[in-house]
């Protein structure tokens, strides 16, 4: 299979998750927000975080939509589900109240089985970011062989 | 100017990886800084280790140990029409169907206890009471005059106890309430309440019946105390628990009909059992003697005389297969533990 379709089933595997993982945070919102704030971690936070989380994960989304963000869109996306999977770990060893804050059918999962969920996700980040790197240079080189051909303020508007 | 090679992924990969963790870490921190302060008290263990004397697999999925007879041991399972009957070995175990509704009001909420020949399924939405027989032939359905119910005990015959919502005391949160449908006993108490506790959440803790002294046990779940009430929900003593630790109050919301805390709770007392004069606690609360690797790993049980409130001291009873407990019923010798999966005998050591 090609980089490229690799990195865009990536990328549309990603977009979904949080498309639709965000908007059921908006939908109930209010339940998202008093869920949040049984969490012994960020319960002081959880007005700030139930609003930031769903808007981050619609920025994210729209990164990974647009080929030129992509990567930026797949950092986002990386930084995101490693805080989420980090959160679920410590949640599972030292917290002493575990509610559940997720959205959709994700909350149907244990958070066991939403741990193993998140890693496959952050794994699937990693494989999108060595991939859209390597096309990006690709894309780079490509046009490295023409920039001499090329006026240079061209050659600066794609470095 | 961030350096070329700094952009490359095998550093930023890491790099962002790690910020996530540290983030979520520092969080963690502030969070667990005040909880991991000593508590303040010390145990005395009796033992550390349990005598495991027999384990098995249930190949049916089992919720709670609803009773022993002479030859049997009972275990609800999720459906309220059947258990899961073991011999006192824990070996031979089989379904019994009994003749109850499995419908989802019932099933949402209930509790299933065995007083041969009959099993008493207490459903805390219908409200009512079903009583069947354990061979499966005759069944009767009681409702009570009152709301919701959240604990249920049978105190034996057609004698139950409950703490619950009544309707007809107003703002009063849960009460007890103790019903006999044969002679239509109503009685209500509204004992144990705290201040802004509307809703009998604070409040909150597990119920026991112990035959041997006739008392009620009620412990808090949020409150370092124990009550034992008579059979007529007169308050005969209130003790403390070895825990100092000050009540911790639970905020609470109702969102769509539904009542739910807004913050985290911390829980004091986990569940227990009153038997024989004692009362068996699972606390939640580490002691400051007592080793952390050791605490994670098992349910710490206090024990004390429920006439006097001393504390006799504590044991553990492990986890298996890093399966939790999940229930326990202790008898003259023995006590029985269940997990997820698994079901165990343990020699009792107090």
């Amino acid at each position: 299979m090609k980089r490229a379709t690799i990195v865009e089933l990536i990328a549309s595997l990603l977009i979904l998750l949080f498309f639709y993982t965000a908007v059921s945070k908006l939908l109930e919102y209010q339940t998202f927000k008093l869920q949040l704030g049984k969490s012994p971690f960020i319960t002081q936070f959880s007005s700030l975080i139930a609003w930031m989380i769903p808007m981050g994960e619609i920025f994210i989304g729209a990164a990974l939509i647009f080929k030129r963000t992509r990567l930026l869109g797949l950092y986002g996306s990386l930084f995101l589900m490693t805080m989420f999977t980090a959160y679920i770990y410590a949640m599972l060893n030292y917290s002493y109240d575990l509610p559940c804050s997720c959205g959709g059918i994700i909350s149907k999962m244990t958070w066991t089985q939403h741990l193993w969920f998140n890693i496959g996700f952050v794994i699937l980040c990693i494989v999108g970011i060595l991939l859209q790197t390597k096309l990006n240079a690709k894309g780079y080189k490509k046009l490295e062989i023409k920039h001499d051909e090329l006026p240079s303020v061209v050659y600066t508007a794609f470095s | 100017m961030i350096p070329p090679v700094i952009k490359k992924p095998i550093f930023l990969i890491p790099l962002t990886m790690a910020a996530a963790i540290i983030l979520v870490s520092i969080l963690a921190w502030r969070a667990l800084v005040p909880i991991n302060q000593k508590n303040g008290f010390g145990r005395n263990f009796i033992t550390t280790k349990l005598t495991m004397l027999r384990v098995s697999k249930p190949t049916e999925i089992v919720a709670g140990i609803a009773g022993i007879t002479e030859h049997q041991i009972y275990f609800k399972t999720k459906d309220p029409s059947k258990l899961w009957q073991t011999d006192q070995n824990l070996q031979n175990g089989k379904l019994i169907a009994l003749n109850i509704p499995n419908n989802s009001r019932i099933a949402s909420a209930f509790y299933s206890t065995v007083d041969s020949p009959f099993v008493h399924v207490m459903a805390c939405n219908g409200p009512a009471v079903i009583k069947a027989d354990l061979s499966g032939k005759a069944t009767s359905m009681y409702r009570f005059p009152t709301a919701l119910f959240t604990r249920a005990v049978v105190i034996g015959g057609d004698s139950y106890i409950f703490r619950g919502f009544d309707t007809t005391l107003r703002g009063a949160g849960q009460v007890f309430i103790k019903g006999n449908p044969k002679t239509g006993e109503l009685l209500r108490n509204n004992l144990v309440k705290n201040a802004n506790d509307g809703t009998g959440i604070t409040s909150d803790g597990y119920l026991n019946f112990d035959r041997s002294s006739n008392m009620l046990v009620y412990v808090s779940y949020y409150q370092n105390r124990f009550y034992c009430l008579d059979t007529n929900l007169n308050l005969l003593n209130s003790w403390n628990t070895i825990d100092p630790g000050n009540t911790l109050e639970v905020k609470v919301v109702n969102v769509n009909g539904t009542l739910t805390n807004t913050t985290p709770t911390r829980i004091i007392n986990g569940r227990g059992q009153a038997f024989n004069g004692k009362l068996y606690n699972v606390s939640r609360r580490q002691a400051d003697n007592e080793p952390a690797g050791l605490f994670s790993k098992n349910d710490v049980l206090d024990v004390y005389e429920l006439t006097s409130g001393s504390y006799l001291g504590s044991f553990y009873i492990p986890y298996y297969e890093m399966e939790k407990v999940s229930d326990f019923k202790v008898t003259e010798n023995s006590i029985i533990v269940q997990y997820k999966s698994y079901i165990a005998l343990y020699k009792r050591p107090i």
